[in-house]
C-alpha cells in the first residue's frame, strides 16, 4: 500500500472518526482550526480535539482538490453531503497506525493559539541570549512582534552573571526535556531556533534534511512545542514564556456576548432582538455554552425525561446525526433540533460523564 | 568648521564621504529636491539616511521590496540607530497600529508605495512633520509604475498631502528616458541632479549562448564548482528557483536555498539571514530578492533566465562585489528563453476580454475600487489595480473616448515599450563582437572611458577560477544536542 501525503493521511484518520456523520467541509474546519460553535461541538463530541488546528495554513482550494483526489482514488466517498470512509481507506489507516509513532502530545484545541506565542517568546529569548553572550549586539531578531518584545524586556536577565546562569540552566532544562522526545522532533525544535552564527532553518530545508514532508515537519515541530508548553513548569524560563497565556480561550467572542445577556436573565428571543441576530445564531451560541459550562441550566430547556430519551437513542443508534435522532424521538413532538443539539452538547463534555 | 564629518563618524562610523555623497547630502539638507544616479553599491542609502538623522522630523523612505526594507532597517539598527521601522503589509494589525501611533518617534520609516496610499497611513502623514520623502530604487517608477505598481505614480499626491517635503529620488539604473519620467512623476521642482558613472569595473561580464536547457544546467553546475562563493542565481519562476536550489545542492554538494515571493514571511527572513551570515553558498532567487540588498562578498551572479530589460540586469548584477573585489556576472541563455519574458510582459496587463467586460458593464459605478474590480470581475489583483488607476485617469479626461479604447491604447503603448526594452536586452545578449561593458553603458548614455581588465567575454578571459575562497563546510552535521550546546554557549 502506498503512503499518502501526510496531511491527506491525517484527513483520512479524522474521516474515520467522523464516518457518515459530517460533511467533508466540517473536517476542513477542524483541521484548520476554525472557531465556530459547530466545529467546537464537533471536536468535543467526536473526541477529536487533537486534530483541531493541525494544518491552519491548509488552503481551501487545495483542500478541495486533494479531497476530490481522495474520492477519485476511493479512499473516501460522500453521500448526502456526509463523508464515508471506504474499506480501502480503513486499511490505509490501519497500515499507517501500525508504524507511526504519534508524538506524545498534540492538542491544537488546548494549545493551538498559545503555542504560537509561547514559541515566539522562547525562540526570541534563546536567540538574544546566544547573541548577547557572544558579545554580538548586531543581529536581526527572529520575531519583532511588539508584544513579544515587551515580554522579553520584562523577563530579560539584567546582569551578565544572570545571563550566564540562565543560559546554563536553560541548557540543562531544554536538554532534559528534549531528550524525552524522538531525536527527529528534538532536531526540529533546535533547528527552528536561531543563535550566534547559526540561523534557523526553513521548512523546506528541514524537510530536505529529514526527508520528511513539510507538513509532517510542521506537525512534529508543533507537537514538540505543545509538549514543551505542557511541561513548561520544569523550566524557569519556559514557565515564564508560558505565563499569562490562556491555554484555551473557551468561547467565541460573539458567544461571550450572548452569555453576558444570558447571565443578566434575558431570554433567547430578547437576546436575538437586542443583538440584532437571527434566532438560529443565538441557538448556536447556547449550544456552544452548553458544551462548555457545567452550570448551564439545561433543565430550563429540555426536561430530564427528554434528556434521557435523547441520550438513549444517541447511544443505541450509535449516532450523533441530528436527523436520525429527530426521527427516533419524533413521537415527542416538542423535541426539536435545538433540544437535541443542546442535550448532545451538554453531555458531550467529558466532565459530564453521564452520557 | 565642517559639522557633517563628525556627525558621519558618530552615527555611521565612516571617516570620509564617498564620491558624490557630500554634495547630495548638502543639497537635501538645504531642502532642495534631488535626483541622484550612482552605481550600485556606491552608498546611496547614506544620502537619505544622513539627512534623515540630521533634520528634525520623520523621513519617509519609499522602497519597493520587503527584503530590502528589512535589510536596511537591520543595518540601521546594527549601527545603533534604533528609531527606524519598516511599515508593510506583513505586519500584524497591532504592529501596524503601534507604528502609526508612534510615527513621530521614528527618524526613518520605510514603506512600500502601496502601503503609503492606505488611508490610515496617508491620514497620519498630514499631521506628521515629514523631514524628507525619499524614493529609493526610483527606476521602479518608470519600470513598474505604469502597470502593476501604479501606486508609484501617486507618490506625488501623497507628497502634497504631507505638505510638500523635499523629495529625493535615487537609482543606479535609469536610462535617460526613465530619468525624465521619474522627475516628472515625482514632480521634482528644479532638482539638484547628480549623475555618476553606473559602471561596476570589478564585475567581469560574461554571456554564453547554449543549445538547450540541458547545456545550461551543465554549465551552471560547472561554474558553481569552479567559482569562488557565495553566489546568486537568478531565475524567473518560483518553481525554477526551488528546482535549481535542489539541483546544485545535490550535484555540487553546496548549501543552497531558494528565495521567492511564494515563501512564508518567516522563511524568507530566515533564508535572507542565512545568506547574509554566509551560511548559504548559493541562493536561487526570483527578482523578489536582490534589489538594493547589501551583502559585501557576493562573488558571482548568474542569470539562468535573463531579465526583461537592461536596467533590471544592471540592478541584479550590482549585488556582486560590493566589497570591491573581483566578481563575475554570467548570463546563460538558449533560444527558447525568449518565451518567458514575453509571457511575463503579457501577463502584466489585463486581457482585452477583461477590459471590454469592465468597460461595458452598465452597472459599473463611477468610482471603483480595485477591490470591487477584483470581486466583481474576478480580475487578478495587479490587473484590478491597473484598471482602477486607468479608469481614474480616464475620468479626468472627461471620457472623451470610450473607456475600453482608452485603456487598450495605454496597454498597447506600454506593451510596445516593454517589448522594445526586451529586444534591446536580447540584442545585447546575442551580439558577440562589441565589448559588453561598452554596450551596457551605452544604454545609460555613458561612454566607457577607462580600460577595465578583466572586462568581458568579448574583450578576454577572466582569471577567477580555482580561487577557493570560502566554501562552507556546513554546520549541517551538528546534532540537536550539539546545536543546543553551541547556541547556549555551554
Ligand atoms: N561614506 C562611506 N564610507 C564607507 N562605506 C560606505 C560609505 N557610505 C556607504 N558605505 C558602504 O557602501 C555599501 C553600499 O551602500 P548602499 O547599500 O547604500 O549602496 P547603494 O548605492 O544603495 O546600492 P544599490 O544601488 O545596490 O542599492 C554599504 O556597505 C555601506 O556601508
Ligand atoms: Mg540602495
Ligand atoms: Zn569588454
Amino acid at each position: 500500500m502506498q503512503a499518502l501525503p501526510f496531511r491527506r493521511q491525517m484527513f483520512l484518520l479524522l474521516a474515520e472518526r467522523m464516518n457518515q456523520e459530517r460533511s467533508i467541509q466540517a473536517l476542513y474546519h477542524i483541521l484548520t482550526g476554525k472557531k465556530s460553535s459547530q466545529t467546537i461541538q464537533d471536536i468535543k463530541w467526536y473526541d477529536v480535539t487533537y486534530f483541531f488546528r493541525m494544518f491552519p495554513y491548509w488552503k481551501e482550494t487545495e483542500f478541495e482538490q486533494e479531497t476530490k483526489d481522495m474520492q477519485n482514488n476511493r479512499y473516501i466517498a460522500s453521500e448526502n453531503n456526509r463523508i464515508i470512509i471506504t474499506e480501502k481507506g480503513r486499511s490505509q489507516n490501519e497500515t499507517f497506525r501500525c508504524d507511526y509513532r504519534w508524538p506524545p502530545v498534540f492538542n491544537g484545541w488546548l494549545y493551538g493559539k498559545s503555542a504560537a506565542v509561547f514559541w515566539k517568546r522562547t525562540a526570541l529569548f534563546v536567540q538574544c541570549l546566544s547573541q548577547t553572550l557572544a558579545g554580538n549586539r548586531r543581529f536581526l531578531p527572529v520575531f519583532e512582534d511588539i508584544s513579544v518584545q515587551q515580554w522579553l524586556k520584562k523577563n530579560w536577565p539584567r546582569t551578565i552573571e544572570g545571563k550566564k546562569q540562565t543560559a546554563s540552566e536553560l541548557f540543562v532544562e531544554l536538554r532534559d526535556l528534549l531528550r524525552e522526545l524522538d531525536d527527529g522532533d528534538a532536531f526540529l525544535v533546535m533547528n527552528r531556533i536561531s543563535g550566534y552564527h547559526l540561523t534557523g532553518q526553513t521548512w523546506t530545508q528541514l524537510s530536505n534534511r529529514l526527508e520528511m514532508s513539510e507538513d509532517e515537519c510542521r506537525f512534529r515541530f508543533l507537537s514538540a512545542v505543545h509538549y514543551l508548553l505542557e511541561h513548561a513548569d520544569r523550566s524557569s524560563t519556559l514557565v515564564r514564556a508560558a505565563s499569562g497565556l490562556a491555554i484555551r480561550d473557551i468561547l467565541t467572542e460573539t458567544t461571550k456576548k450572548t452569555l453576558r445577556y444570558m447571565n443578566e436573565g434575558h431570554g433567547m428571543e430578547q437576546i436575538a432582538r437586542a443583538r440584532n441576530l437571527k434566532m438560529s445564531t443565538i441557538e448556536d451560541h447556547f449550544v456552544e455554552i452548553a458544551s462548555e459550562q457545567k452550570e448551564f441550566p439545561i433543565g430550563d430547556f429540555v426536561t430530564e425525561d427528554d434528556q434521557r430519551l435523547i441520550l438513549h437513542y444517541a447511544k443505541t443508534l450509535q449516532t450523533k446525526r441530528l436527523k436520525v435522532l429527530k426521527e427516533a424521538v419524533s413521537p415527542a413532538e416538542h423535541l426539536d433540533y435545538f433540544c437535541i443539539r443542546l442535550t448532545l452538547a451538554f453531555y458531550g463534555r467529558d466532565d459530564n460523564g453521564q452520557a | 568648521m565642517d559639522k557633517l564629518k563628525p556627525f558621519l563618524e558618530h552615527y555611521f562610523g565612516y571617516t570620509t564621504f564617498k564620491d558624490g555623497q557630500r554634495q547630495i547630502i548638502e543639497a537635501v539638507i538645504r531642502g532642495e529636491d534631488v535626483f541622484a544616479m550612482l552605481a550600485t553599491g556606491s552608498g546611496k542609502s547614506l544620502c537619505y539616511q544622513f539627512p534623515a538623522l540630521w533634520k528634525n522630523g520623520t523621513a519617509i523612505i519609499v522602497s519597493p521590496l520587503l527584503s530590502l526594507m528589512e535589510n536596511q532597517v537591520q543595518e540601521l539598527k546594527q549601527a545603533g540607530i534604533r528609531r527606524a521601522a519598516a511599515y508593510n503589509s506583513f505586519l500584524s494589525p497591532p504592529e501596524k497600529e503601534y507604528i502609526l501611533r508612534h510615527l513621530n518617534d521614528y527618524k526613518i520609516v520605510y514603506i512600500s508605495p502601496e502601503s503609503l496610499q492606505q488611508p490610515e497611513f496617508a491620514s497620519r502623514l498630514q499631521k506628521l512633520d515629514v523631514s524628507l520623502l525619499a524614493v529609493d530604487e526610483a527606476h521602479c517608477i518608470s519600470q513598474w509604475g505604469h502597470e502593476f505598481r501604479t501606486d508609484y505614480l501617486r507618490i506625488k499626491e501623497i507628497r502634497r498631502m504631507a505638505g510638500n517635503p523635499p523629495c529625493i529620488a535615487l537609482t543606479a539604473t535609469a536610462a535617460a528616458e526613465a530619468r525624465k519620467d521619474i522627475m516628472e512623476k515625482l514632480e521634482l521642482t528644479r532638482p539638484f541632479i547628480h549623475c555618476d558613472s553606473v559602471d561596476r569595473p570589478n564585475i567581469y561580464i560574461d554571456v554564453r549562448k547554449k543549445k538547450n536547457e540541458e547545456e545550461k544546467r551543465t554549465t551552471l553546475q560547472d561554474e558553481c564548482s569552479r567559482l569562488p562563493l557565495p553566489g546568486m542565481i537568478y531565475v524567473s519562476s518560483r518553481h525554477k528557483a526551488e528546482e535549481l536550489a535542489a539541483f546544485i545542492r545535490e550535484e555540487n554538494g553546496l548549501k543552497t536555498s531558494a528565495y521567492h515571493g511564494g515563501m512564508s514571511n518567516e522563511d524568507r527572513r530566515l533564508v535572507q539571514q542565512q545568506f547574509l551570515n554566509d551560511e548559504i553558498d548559493v541562493i536561487c532567487c526570483t527578482n523578489a530578492f536582490g534589489m538594493g540588498i547589501n551583502k559585501p562578498n557576493i562573488r558571482f551572479v548568474i542569470h539562468y533566465h535573463y531579465s526583461k530589460d537592461m536596467e533590471s540586469f544592471m540592478q541584479e548584477i550590482g549585488r556582486a562585489g560590493r566589497d570591491g573585489r573581483q566578481s563575475l556576472s554570467l548570463v546563460l541563455f538558449d533560444t527558447a528563453d525568449g518565451m518567458l519574458p514575453r509571457r511575463m510582459i503579457e501577463h502584466e496587463f489585463p486581457s482585452e476580454e477583461e477590459v471590454r467586460m469592465v468597460s461595458h458593464d452598465p452597472e459599473r459605478p463611477d468610482v471603483v475600487s480595485s477591490r470591487f474590480l477584483l470581486e466583481r470581475y474576478g480580475l487578478e489583483e495587479v490587473h484590478a489595480r491597473f484598471l482602477q488607476y486607468y479608469i481614474q485617469t480616464w475620468q479626468k479626461t472627461k471620457g472623451a473616448e470610450p473607456l475600453d479604447e482608452f485603456v487598450s491604447a495605454v496597454i498597447e503603448r506600454r506593451m510596445e515599450w516593454k517589448l522594445e526594452k526586451l529586444k534591446q536586452k536580447e540584442h545585447w545578449l546575442h551580439q558577440t563582437v562589441q565589448c559588453r561593458r561598452t554596450t551596457l553603458l551605452e544604454v545609460f548614455d555613458e561612454h566607457k572611458t577607462s580600460t577595465v581588465s578583466p572586462c568581458c567575454d568579448v574583450c578576454g578571459e577572466h582569471t577567477m577560477h580555482g580561487q577557493e575562497q570560502h566554501r562552507n563546510t556546513g554546520q549541517q552535521a551538528l546534532s540537536w544536542e550539539e546545536r543546543l550546546k553551541w547556541i547556549l554557549h555551554q
